[in-house]
């Protein structure tokens, strides 16, 4: 018995999973591609609800006035709501890139 | 082979895109040798079932760090690979493994038909049979050369050993084979 019929024999000893195995499988990955977006809906809804609560406690917070040699500097009550949404816009654009990056994978990975 | 290749980037392209109904290709595709070589490993049917559904999960999971650069049939059969070790390791560390002395011992197989002349369906029996016998090791890496035709280097990343214990246990498998198959066929095999 020389190397070929090795090959042979052993090609020929190929085993095959249950005939529902490729079903089973899909099953799972289809089941698991829909979690996906449910689980990233809830998260976002928590950042969404933390972000808001940020924005409102800014309305009500304002930065005290401060002293500097003989200035007194105040600041308007309207710059802590401004800071806030662009803290805010930030962390949305950050989230949006993240949330590309899982749909579609690493930008590198692309066939060219 | 490279329009193959190509053919399969293109698939997980659109997997990554979204459409999973793509991944089923895949999955037709690498199901009965990747079958095969967790039998290698785990020695029964539905563990291997079991851990190659588990190796198609993380493998879909995974697709979106695949680097399209690299083979999907390396990348894939590692994980396989993996899965059915760790399972192995679990198996053992739980005492459910299943006593393989059964499967070491060799039954002749009461046969006159000649061996190049007997029924496929019977023949592939043998060969499973006697594939079995083996250990894991020589087993593993016999169906990882001739079925899923890698070469050294890849069969190298797949499994971690060192090129030169490949080679080796490559020799000893096909001499353990040769005589395993001719000690249960009851005499020599010439093709």
């Amino acid at each position: 018995m020389n190397e070929q019929d090795i090959f042979k024999n052993i090609k020929l000893g190929v085993k095959s999973p249950s005939s529902d195995f490729t079903d089973k499988v899909m099953g799972e990955v289809s089941s698991l591609h829909n979690e996906m977006p449910t689980e990233n809906k809830w998260k976002f809804n928590i950042l969404f609800f933390a972000c808001c609560l940020i924005f409102i406690l800014s309305v009500f917070i304002s930065i005290p006035q401060i002293q500097v040699f003989n200035f007194l500097i105040g600041f308007s009550p309207v710059i802590m709501p401004i800071i806030s949404l662009i803290f805010i816009f930030v962390i949305f654009q950050q989230l949006y890139e993240i949330r590309y990056r899982i749909k579609y994978g690493n930008p590198n990975n692309v066939v060219k | 082979m490279r329009k193959s290749r190509n053919s399969e980037f293109e698939i997980i392209k659109k997997i990554k895109g979204g459409d999973t109904s793509y991944f089923k290709l895949l999955v037709d595709k690498y199901k009965d040798v990747s079958f095969s070589l967790a039998c290698s490993i785990l020695k029964n049917e539905q563990d291997a079932e079991d851990a190659l559904q588990e190796s198609y999960i993380k493998a879909f999971k995974g697709l979106r760090n695949f680097d399209s650069k690299s083979s999907f049939t390396t990348w894939f059969y590692i994980i396989v690979v993996n899965t059915c070790k760790t399972r192995y390791k679990n198996q053992k560390r739980n005492n459910q493994l299943i006593n393989f002395d059964s499967y070491l011992k060799i039954e002749i197989i009461e046969n006159k038909t000649p061996f190049n002349e007997m029924d496929l369906q019977e023949r592939k029996v043998l060969v499973n049979r006697v594939l079995e016998t083996l250990k894991i090791d020589e087993a593993l890496l016999l169906r990882l050369f001739y079925l899923a035709e890698l070469n050294i280097v890849e069969i190298k990343k797949i499994t971690g050993f060192k090129e030169s214990k490949i080679k080796v246990t490559l020799l000893r498998a096909r001499k353990s084979f040769k005589q395993n198959l001719e000690k249960m066929y009851g005499f020599e095999i010439t093709i």
